[in-house]
């Protein structure tokens, strides 16, 4: 399975890495974009089975790159990894087809327990 | 209609949302307030993410000695206490990191007495950083296990922009703005 991690902070990005190896997906092919326009050119080049993304980021946010990829047609399995957990940014994402708004800060557990639940 | 939130309330909020973030992302034991504002570092680095809603600007900064501020980030990275970091801007992407993760919890918790809070991006400064006249603010210093770090709020209760003015120059390595 090949996933993308999009998050402008390097940090970030990191952490996200090694959750994805302590939830035991250490078997995935893992890319990175660090903003919304860089993963929205390596999703056309080469569709990822999964996007994880921030929200907030500069040139493109995380919402303005999930509605290009449907209003293009592309129905990549897309998730939020962010600090925004408000019920209305949770709304907002699902509305555009996210499958899970995972709120930052979060554990590994917290990581595999929300890809298990959307079957991954 | 409830009352507008002060700043007791917003530096409440980032007092818990900094303990949350510590005892998660930085897997700290024991978080817990500085006996005496004479423990507050004066030589600080930190980021600052602002939080803006309609009449309400907000930043929400971490703040630490430089040396606390690369404790703060191997704490992210999992990193062994001793261990090298590869480059200062690591510590200033870690700084802004967890100061992100500081106000989105910030803005969970005050969501429903301030709605449509919007996250800004985050900015590294260093040196003393002051307000914007007419800018409330307030701080608290805490031990994150050994290390002190501060966690500030700047507050415009007449929703005019917070802009953060330091005495030395802007670190390399602040995200986005």
């Amino acid at each position: 399975m090949k996933i993308l991690v999009v998050d402008d902070s390097k940090a970030m990005r990191m952490i996200v890495r090694r959750s994805l190896r302590q939830a035991g997906f250490g078997n995935c092919e893992v890319a990175e974009a660090a903003d919304g326009k860089l993963a929205l050119d390596a999703i056309r080049a080469a569709p990822p089975d999964l996007v994880l993304s921030d929200w907030n980021m500069p040139e493109m946010s995380g919402i303005e790159l999930l509605l290009e990829l449907r209003r293009e047609g592309r129905d990549v399995r897309f998730g939020f990894v962010t600090t925004e957990g408000t019920p209305d940014m949770r709304a907002r994402a699902m509305e555009a087809g996210a499958l899970f708004l995972l709120a930052k800060p979060f554990t590994a557990d917290d990581l595999r327990d929300t890809l298990e639940k959307v079957s991954l | 209609m409830s009352a507008p939130a002060t700043l007791g309330d917003w530096i409440g909020a980032a007092e818990a949302a900094v303990t949350e973030v510590a005892t998660t992302a930085l897997a700290c034991g024991s978080v817990h307030t500085a006996a005496g504002s004479e423990r507050a570092p004066q030589s600080l680095f930190g980021a600052y993410v602002p939080l803006v809603a309609a009449g309400c600007q907000v930043q929400i900064g971490v703040v630490a000695e430089w040396e606390a501020c690369q404790a703060l980030a191997r704490a992210l990275f999992g990193m062994d206490p001793g261990a090298e970091l590869e480059a200062d801007s690591d510590v200033s992407d870690a700084l802004g990191e967890i100061a992100n993760m500081v106000a989105g919890c910030v803005k969970t918790r005050m969501n429903e007495r301030t709605p449509g809070l919007n996250t800004g991006l985050p900015l590294c400064v260093t040196g003393h950083v002051e307000p914007s006249a007419g800018a409330e603010h307030a701080s608290v210093a805490l031990y994150f296990d050994d290390v002190l770090a501060s966690v500030r709020v700047l507050l415009s209760p007449s929703g005019d922009p917070v802009s953060i003015r330091s005495r030395a120059q802007a670190r390399a390595g602040a995200r986005g703005a």
